[in-house]
């Protein structure tokens, strides 16, 4: 019997208020899977949610919480990933364009957005989960200011950069191409390890276009109109295949 | 629904004593429960509890697949530590129960209720 949406919905709150409190992926599956064991069970006898976790669905999932253990070797992972990868990402873009300067306010800057971005989801999502259905309005400027928060902050830094200065390092060609292989070689050892190949499809819809045209004489305009156009068709089609294969495997 | 200390404590030992009876899943357990009318908590509350003695190393869980086919089943056994802590919690609870009857005025020693006449 298929389970009602109000305790599929459940469960997926569940999920993620879970794993944004930053518990081991594999023992949130595992509670996961347990309730839904549960919940079936309970609906077949005719009760509800409501039945199983009682009246307050926040109170039961922040029980449920405090009873397991923060996964510091998945947060390190993750850091581990992310820090490298946000590196590749900058490196391949300069490397397109050509100039390659890191300044110590890069350097320290770039990792530390990255992390308050991190961070900054996992608060969004883990209030978002317990938030009641009637907060929709809430959650969309969440998104909003999620979306935002790591361009303005990108930004910030910029700025700062040209305001204060520090000790800056610039790659000559040589540095620039070794970098470049290793920003690459980078983002496919993060692909294989976190087993998801969007690291490595954004980078080729983001930069290959900007890349090929780069080569060609069209008008600059028309490169990046062309460029955003296959990046964001691309990750249409990528986004949809993946939905359509996740939807298969519930099934 | 915010559970008292004490009413943890309680469905802590009564889960233990299910799960000693032979090993047993989560819905079978809460079903238990109320049916020996364990109605204080709702259903799911169980579920933290066995994280927690899990953690403690009273119980061990193994998946089962069920004989229907379908998804595994985790399933609860006791380890000898949880044994220990179900003897302990007797001890406890027949400590506490006579205890209470007692300064309630309307119970023996023995635990059994005095008639009234």
């Amino acid at each position: 019997m298929e389970l009602s949406k109000k305790s599929r919905d459940f469960l997926d709150d569940l999920a993620v208020y879970l794993m944004s409190s930053g518990k081991s992926e594999d023992e949130v599956k595992d509670v996961v899977e347990e309730l839904k064991d549960h919940l079936e069970e309970a609906e077949r006898a005719g009760k509800g949610v409501d039945d199983v976790v009682g009246q307050s669905p926040k109170a039961y999932m922040q029980h449920l919480g405090s009873e397991m253990a923060f996964d510091v070797k998945g947060f390190v992972k993750i850091i581990a990933t992310l820090i490298p990868n946000v590196f590749a990402y900058i490196i391949i873009s300069n490397f397109i364009q050509g100039e390659m300067t890191f300044s110590t306010i890069h350097l320290i800057g770039f990792p530390l957005v990255a992390i308050l971005f991190l961070l900054a989801v996992s608060q969004a999502f883990r209030n978002m989960s317990v938030r009641t259905k009637a907060g929709k309005l809430k959650n969309g400027v969440t998104y909003m200011a999620l979306a935002a928060m790591p361009m303005t902050l990108f930004l910030g830094l910029m700025v700062l950069d040209i305001f204060v200065e520090t000790p800056t390092i610039v790659f000559g060609p040589t540095g620039q191409l070794v970098l470049f292989g290793l920003a690459v070689v980078t983002l496919f050892i993060v692909s294989v390890w976190t087993k998801t190949w969007i690291n490595v499809i954004i980078p080729i819809l983001l930069f290959g276009p900007q890349f090929a045209f780069a080569q060609t004489s069209l008008p600059l305009e028309q490169q990046l109109i062309f460029s955003m156009l296959i990046l964001f068709v691309g990750m249409g089609i990528f986004l949809f295949v993946w939905w359509k294969k996740n939807q298969n495997e519930q099934v | 629904m915010a559970m008292s200390q004490m009413l943890k404590g309680l469905l802590e030992g009564c889960l233990l004593a299910i799960i000693d009876k032979g090993e047993t899943y989560g819905y079978e357990m809460s079903e238990k429960l109320q049916a020996y009318g364990f109605t204080m908590v709702s259903e799911g509350s169980i579920y933290p509890v066995l994280l927690r003695m899990k953690k403690d190393g009273w119980v061990e869980t193994i998946q089962k697949t069920l004989p229907s086919g379908g998804p595994k089943r985790k399933y609860y056994i006791l380890t000898e530590a949880g044994q220990h802590e179900l003897l302990a919690f007797k001890q406890r609870w027949a400590d506490v129960s006579s205890g209470v009857d007692r300064v309630l005025g309307e119970g023996n020693e023995d635990g059994t209720f005095k008639k009234e006449s």
